[in-house]
């Protein structure tokens, strides 16, 4: 008996390693699914991986050879692959013939974990499958006990435990709750969780050997939920309606699940698994076998594919770098978020007038607090994933004295539970019934945005008041919080995150900063569209809080003290760009003095042209749209996607995210990205010991890589690491989706979000000397690992002479721009990506060879 | 003039679903413009029908087109009925189609699976059509078969995610076991007035006259027989199980067909028969308890839900069973408005049921306690162990699945099992023999020794009926052995009858040419991977399309669909078996239902799921 004590912490501790937690959809950040397997290297961790969960790890041999044919892999970029992948050149030339000759269709998916495990073999020796029994009645008691809202009776017992919980309903009651009316069950239900573990699987199983990989098996026989207890399990407090858990008590119930079942069907003297010699496969992530030739001719496309796509960024930041620019007193400094999606943003706006300067920072920016609003009874994070703030902002309606407007009002009831009421129901049905005839009609002819949306502007409005400032010597609050900021904390932030974009001298007269948000009906992963800097919301409350403080005199008295000194006249205007509906809202005009109020009307007339042209931009993606569809039409079908109940794709967020760019606007500006580049700014000439950098890529690395791999994983394979198609899913408990009623739940991203998405790893750019940067990385181990295990690859660019070192095998290599293939110059965006749906080649934008000259000069 | 209306009504569709299905390259613009066009014309037709309805009075219309088929005792009428619930209906269907069509068109935009999704739904119009405008039950069945086909091809839409092929089947063998009260039912209308009795001859005098004549328990069965077909359609209990388990396909689907549309069909047969069921003593009695008693299980199912769409879809069983209540109280209107808005409201719900999440997690997050969604605890006002009993019972979804697969599918395997101890018995020594004693049929042979040679055939027919439905291993065995026990409910007819012959080459002669062409088809798949073991999920449709086509259509075309003569074969069997025993009857039926079953079986296990390897060669014993 005593051989079954294994040590169950460790075995879940080691499976759970290569699940990534899910949090609950409410919260969803793109995070890398494979963040468990970030300590191997990257080749390695697919195989690893696909073997775990019954994956692809490449895309089909024929892709790449067809995007080969196709021109998007250079013969370059091949060779580069080969090389730096194959060190003999004898064996470079096999690789060579095999990339195009090895047989097609003979790859398969591996079979997973479960497949290969010790619970699948029960339907192998007894013809019961176990597992198609199980899951259903499992899921059903899981959904049940963590739901956070949708069903009208809650679980009796929900505040005992998991474990417990589920003891009461099934042995005290005049109903049996098959299979756990089974007598050896019940024997079993008498003990508690650590006691009844090894006898269950003594019962089961009755060789020691096996219960290590039981329970894996058990654990990995649903993914999704089991990411999902893990997550709870370690945040209760995560939902609204906490609720504990451990993966513990989810392994207990479910044994209990496979000995009830068996006991069923055989009666109670069913054999234990060891008396048909079951057999141990071994574990895909220990295992020790070589790679696969096949696999490997698919690492050495697939290098070769992404360095086709990074070669050309290069060139272009290198072309970009080179050209002559106007030397212009700002007229208005924007500060956008360093997504994707404001790539293009930023291009349209500086086009519209070249005296507009853009920098790119995280959207949160740099004030990170928990924010509540006015009806709101819980705080909520307003900061990357990583950082766990301090400080609490609460708003409040301005009209004091007045009872608070109920701004939430029932007019969406006919999701209410009232309609699943027998009596009241029935009545509530025909009334109702007849009215949703006719929303239903104006939802699907008319679509305009109703409670249904998910609104960016959920968060502000004009009547909402922040209190942000507090005394030096306030105390914590009762609920663990500063409520506000010092004018010292005050200053301190907005000195760091100015000094960090290398704006600290030469403003303009305003500074407009553009938090962004996203507006969208009928969509699960409504928070994947927000802002992920502010951990999927939009980050609106942030930017009226940074040019709130930093409007403040006494702010900019402690920013002088700095270094950073702020004219009298520079005002500071928080907005929003709503990125669905291409949308901005300024906030607290009243309070700016007129001339900003003029200034700020100029601006937004340029902001709005460059709406326009960015909302045609996007529309490329939309097959249905037409392709030669005029700004102001774009702009209506934009927000048409956002408030329509039918819209799966209402913008197609981080699509086709390859890049962070780390460096001054030089590199980036008068380029067309197609949107692919995180944009963060940074100048290296105020930043020689890597101070601001550091604390930049402590953001910056974990943010965007978590999204690119979020992507990436997501279209390599959609059912296992995305979440499928979007069509069936079904909401559960409010926590996640699934397909079906009886599915597991779905962790990733539906194929909608992600089907023109080229899955390369991100390219990270600094513009700083590469020795800088390995010291910086070198004291921050947790970053290093992502580039050294080629989860991430790593360019430097020289700030002062403008020399390429790519990061390869340990060290950096320097490459010459002579190597790198020639950009294409075109005159407008709409010439790069009229007419393709696909992701298009990088160009450089409106530039001019003027008369005798030499070099490209941008208009 | 309304026949004109209601042949377009129902070519419109048909023939838009075949231009969709076989057409236009299967590309997305013109798919959809079919579609939408054909909607658009469908619902200014009904419009119109509406109109000429109206104009006459409100009266019903009864339309008689022509007979397909008529023997000295036999009539198979082609008839169609416009009254008030037809015209609520098909307004209905105007309506909801246009919507989810719009809705679609967006929706699964670049979804594989485009055409055959807009296909379905064109041929679900058509069948609806049918289904409303039938003036026979006869006519009625026809568009019901529609309807059930179309719903297991889009609960299946996602074939290669075993949970939906499942839970595909286990509908489409719920829908055909409740077809039994149809074919039951319908021949029971021929019993009793010795023609195809007439929706519209229903409820005249002459009608109610000859119903008091009538013996009240054959009325009481009829009844019976036609609220089991009703409740299985309507996921009323105890076939309430079905209705969540169906939201396997795309939201839109799920929403026209389970929410809205066919689920109330019962409801509409229930308003049809309601002269035949309100006459006898028990019939609105138990037309009504049923309703009550799923009102009041759904409900409770439905409030321990925690996914969204099946909270939804308990709540449209609750609902439909009231409708039933209110039948049954004959408040024909009320139903009638019931079923318009319960329809609206749980199409709209389960389309904007993404929209849960943001709408609810706001509300529960609002300080205003009022608004929170929280659920309450069902122990506040129930004794502790009361309230975890209803809870078990509720999470359990009443344990109907259970009941209904203990009392009507595990008993026919059971027998099914102890039949395959005798198989090589059968075939080798039995069925020739038989075979020879119904040839020699032809010959004059005395009374007795005719019945009791009928009686040893329609065993062997049940017989082997349930041996196809029980055979686990070799996919061509079992569909030989379903065809053989279709063509023996022939031969037995044929030993009763030998006159009808005629009749009997009617409903063989599709059974020969279906069964034919499935068994090349399977023989064909079979060729690129060994023995079809209907243990797995072979996958044949993603291999070898062609072919899962093939026997997709050979299946129907075996089960009596009304794409080939046996549909109208098995109406004449039946009949002919009703002038000897009822048990007789009863046996042909339940044979024919469990080879409709089994047919179904042999197409999903063949063609459904993802190409699989075989597990087995990975758990050699350890050494």
């Amino acid at each position: 008996m005593s051989s079954f004590n294994i040590d169950l912490d460790s075995v879940i501790q080691k499976t759970g390693k290569y699940l990534a937690p899910q949090g609950p959809l409410k919260e969803f950040v793109a995070q890398n699914p494979l963040r468990g397997f970030l300590d191997l290297e990257f080749h390695d961790a697919l195989r690893r991986s696909a073997a775990t969960y019954g994956a692809w790890s490449y895309q089909p041999l024929g892709f790449y050879r067809e995007a080969w044919e196709k021109g998007q892999i250079s013969e370059s970029a091949l060779r580069r692959s080969l090389e730096w992948n194959i060190s003999d050149s004898e064996a470079r030339e096999r690789a060579r013939s095999d990339l195009f000759e090895y047989p097609e269709g003979s790859s398969k998916k591996p079979r997973s974990l479960v497949r290969t495990g010790i619970r699948a073999q029960w339907e192998h020796f007894t013809g019961l499958n176990v597992i198609d029994k199980s899951l259903p009645v499992m899921f059903r008691l899981l959904g049940a006990y963590l739901d956070q809202g949708i069903s009208v009776w809650r679980m009796p017992g929900v505040e005992l435990g998991f474990f417990e919980a589920v003891k009461q309903l099934v042995t005290s009651g005049f109903i049996p709750y098959r299979p756990f009316n089974e007598p050896l069950v019940r024997d079993l239900l008498n003990s508690d969780v650590d006691t009844m573990i090894p006898r269950a699987l003594e019962r089961l199983l009755g060789n020691p050997d096996y219960a290590e990989r039981y329970v894996m098996d058990l654990i990995m026989s649903h993914p999704g939920w089991s990411a999902t207890v893990s997550f709870i399990a370690a945040n209760p407090n995560a939902l609204v309606l906490s609720r504990k858990i451990t993966i513990k008590e989810m392994i207990a119930v479910e044994l209990l699940l496979d000995l009830g079942f068996l006991s069923r069907a055989f009666g109670g003297d069913f054999s234990a698994m060891a008396h048909y010699g079951a057999k141990i496969n071994p574990i895909p992530m220990d295992q020790k076998n070589p790679m696969a030739r096949v696999d490997f001719v698919k690492s050495i496309w697939h290098e070769a594919w992404e360095w086709g796509f990074y070669e050309q960024s290069l060139s272009l930041m290198s072309s970009l770098r080179a050209l002559s620019r106007k030397d212009e007193k700002p007229s208005v400094q924007a500060l956008f978020c360093l997504d994707d999606r404001e790539c293009s943003m930023r291009r349209y706006l500086e086009a519209e007038d070249s005296s507009i300067k853009t920098y790119g920072l995280p959207g949160f920016f740099g004030v990170d607090f928990m924010y509540q609003c006015a009806d709101e009874l819980f705080p909520t994070r307003h900061a990357p994933i990583v950082i766990n703030p301090t400080h609490l902002i609460k708003a409040s309606y301005n009209h004091v004295g007045k009872t608070n407007p109920p701004r939430l009002k029932r007019r969406l009831m006919i999701l209410d539970h009232a309609t699943h009421t027998m009596f009241r129901g029935w009545l509530i049905t025909q009334v109702m019934g007849l009215m949703a005839a006719a929303r239903l009609a104006l939802a699907v002819f008319r679509p305009t945005m109703t409670q249904a949306t998910a609104s960016s502007l959920s968060k502000v409005n004009e009547n909402v008041r922040m209190k942000i400032q507090r005394e030096t010597g306030d105390q914590k609050s009762p609920d663990g919080y500063f409520h506000g900021f010092t004018i010292d904390e005050m200053g301190e932030k907005v000195g760091l995150q100015l000094e960090a974009i290398g704006l600290i001298k030469d403003f303009a007269p305003i500074v407009v900063l553009f938090a962004h948000g996203s507006s969208s009906t009928n969509n699960t992963h409504f928070s994947a569209y927000d802002c992920g800097a502010c951990s999927g919301k939009p980050g609106s409350p942030n930017s009226r809080v940074f040019a709130e403080m930093a409007n403040h005199p006494e702010v900019r008295r402690v920013l002088t003290k700095r270094g950073i000194v702020i004219p009298d006249e520079v005002r500071f205007v928080a907005a929003l760009h709503d990125t669905t509906r291409d949308e901005v809202k300024y906030f607290d005009l009243k309070s700016q003095p007129e001339p900003t109020r003029k200034a700020l009307r100029d601006f937004s007339k340029k902001m709005s042209n460059a709406l326009g042209k960015n909302a045609k931009e996007r529309c490329r993606r939309f097959e249905m749209v037409k392709k030669t569809i005029s700004d102001h039409d774009a702009l209506d079908e934009v927000r048409r996607r956002s408030v329509s109940i039918f819209e799966p794709r209402p913008e197609l967020t981080h699509t086709g995210n390859a890049m962070a760019i780390i460096g001054r606007r030089h590199l980036t500006g008068g380029g067309f990205f197609d949107r692919r580049a995180f944009l963060h700014s940074y100048d290296a000439t105020i930043d020689a010991d890597g101070q601001i950098l550091r604390r930049i890529l402590a953001a910056v690395v974990p943010v965007c890589g978590g999204f690119n791999l979020c992507y990436y994983f997501s279209k390599l394979d959609g059912d296992v690491y995305g979440s499928g198609t979007k069509l069936p899913h079904n909401i559960i408990g409010l926590i996640g989706v699934s397909n079906g009623v009886e599915g597991d739940i779905q962790t990733g991203l539906p194929r909608q979000m992600v089907e023109f998405h080229d899955p390369v790893r991100l390219q990270l750019v600094i513009e700083q000397k590469p020795d800088v940067v390995t010291a910086v990385f070198e004291k921050e181990p947790n970053l290093f690992v992502w580039i050294r295990n080629n989860w991430m690859r790593l360019v430097c660019i020289d700030p002062a002479s403008g020399q390429i070192h790519l990061w390869k095998n340990g060290t950096f290599v320097e490459l010459s721009t002579g190597e790198l293939p020639v950009v294409e110059v075109k005159q407008s965006a709409r010439e790069c990506y009229e007419g393709e749906v696909q992701n298009v080649p990088l160009r450089i934008l409106n530039a001019v060879m003027p008369e005798g000259g030499s070099s490209w000069r941008l208009i | 003039m309304a026949l004109d209306l209601i042949y377009c009504l129902l070519g419109l569709p048909f023939v838009a679903g075949c231009i969709v299905a076989f057409g236009g390259g299967g590309r997305e613009d013109f798919i959809s413009k079919v579609a939408v066009i054909a909607g658009w014309l469908y619902a200014l037709l009904t419009a119109t029908l509406v109109v000429v309805w109206a104009s006459d009075g409100g009266r019903h219309i009864d339309l008689r087109a022509f007979v397909l088929y008529r023997t000295a005792e036999y009539t198979f009428p082609i008839a169609f009925y416009v009254d008030s619930m037809s015209v609520v209906f098909l307004t209905l269907v105007a309506f909801l189609t246009n919507i989810v069509f719009k809705y679609s068109t967006y929706y699964m935009h670049r979804e594989p699976g485009y055409q055959k999704f807009f296909a379905c739904l064109l041929f679900l119009m058509f069948g609806l059509t049918l289904l409303t405008l039938a003036g026979t039950l006869d006519l009625l069945m026809a568009g019901w078969e529609f309807v059930g086909i179309c719903s297991f091809l889009l609960i299946s839409f996602y074939q290669t995610r075993l949970n939906s092929v499942r839970n595909a089947f286990k509908v489409l063998s719920v829908y055909k076991f409740c077809d039994v009260g149809l074919l039951l039912g319908a021949w029971l209308s021929h019993l009793l007035w010795h023609e195809t009795q007439f929706f519209a001859v229903l409820s005249s005098p002459e009608a109610r006259a000859h119903l008091a004549d009538v013996g009240s328990w054959q009325l009481l069965l009829l009844s019976v027989m036609i609220l089991i077909a009703a409740a299985g359609k309507s996921a009323q209990w105890p076939f309430s199980f079905w209705l969540s388990r169906a939201m396997e396909g795309p939201t839109p689907s799920s929403a026209i067909f389970y929410g809205a549309l066919s689920v109330h069909a019962g409801v509409l047969l229930l308003h049809r028969m309601h002269p035949i069921w309100s006459a006898t003593e028990y019939g609105p009695w138990l037309v009504g308890g049923l309703g009550l008693t799923t009102a009041i299980v759904c409900t409770g199912i439905g409030r321990v839900q925690s996914n969204i769409k099946g909270q939804i879809a308990y709540s449209s069983a609750a609902n439909v069973g009231i409708m039933f209540v209110e039948m049954a109280l004959n408040l024909k209107e009320l139903a009638m408005l019931h079923m318009v808005a319960n329809a609206s409201l749980r199409c709209f719900q389960l389309l904007v049921s993404p929209s849960v999440m943001a709408y609810l997690l706001r509300l529960q997050g609002s300080t205003n306690s009022q608004l929170r969604p929280i659920g309450g605890s069902i122990e506040r006002f129930l004794p502790p162990k009361v309230a975890r009993s209803i809870y078990v019972f509720c999470i359990n979804d009443g344990y109907l699945e259970e009941m209904v697969r203990s009392i009507i599918w595990r008993p026919v395997k059971i027998i099914g099992r102890f039949l395959h101890r005798f198989d090589n018995f059968f075939y080798w020594f039995v069925m020739p023999v038989l075979l020879m004693a119904i040839g020699f049929l032809r010959v004059n042979i005395h009374e007795d020794v005719r019945e009791s040679i009928s009686v040893l055939s329609a065993l062997l027919t049940l017989g082997l009926a349930v041996a196809a439905f029980s055979e686990s291993k070799s996919a061509i065995r079992a569909w030989n052995t379903a065809t053989l026990s279709a063509l023996f409910a022939g031969a037995t007819i044929l030993v009763i009858e030998p006159n009808a012959f005629a009749d009997v080459a009617i409903y063989a002669s599709g059974l020969l040419f279906f069964g034919v062409l499935g068994l090349q088809s399977l023989l064909f798949m079979a060729d690129k991977k060994s023995g079809l073991d209907l243990g797995v999920y072979s996958g044949m449709s993603v291999e070898n399309p062609g072919g899962s086509v093939v026997l997709f259509v050979a299946v129907l075309g075996v089960s009596g669909f009304p794409i080939s003569p046996t549909y109208l074969g098995q109406d004449l069997i039946l009949h002919h078996a009703a002038g000897q025993d009822i048990w007789l009857v009863f046996a042909m039926a339940t044979a024919i239902v469990i080879n409709g079953v089994s047919l179904a079986r042999i197409y999903t296990k063949v063609c459904m799921g993802s190409p699989v390897e075989r597990l087995k060669s990975e758990f050699t014993h350890s050494a």
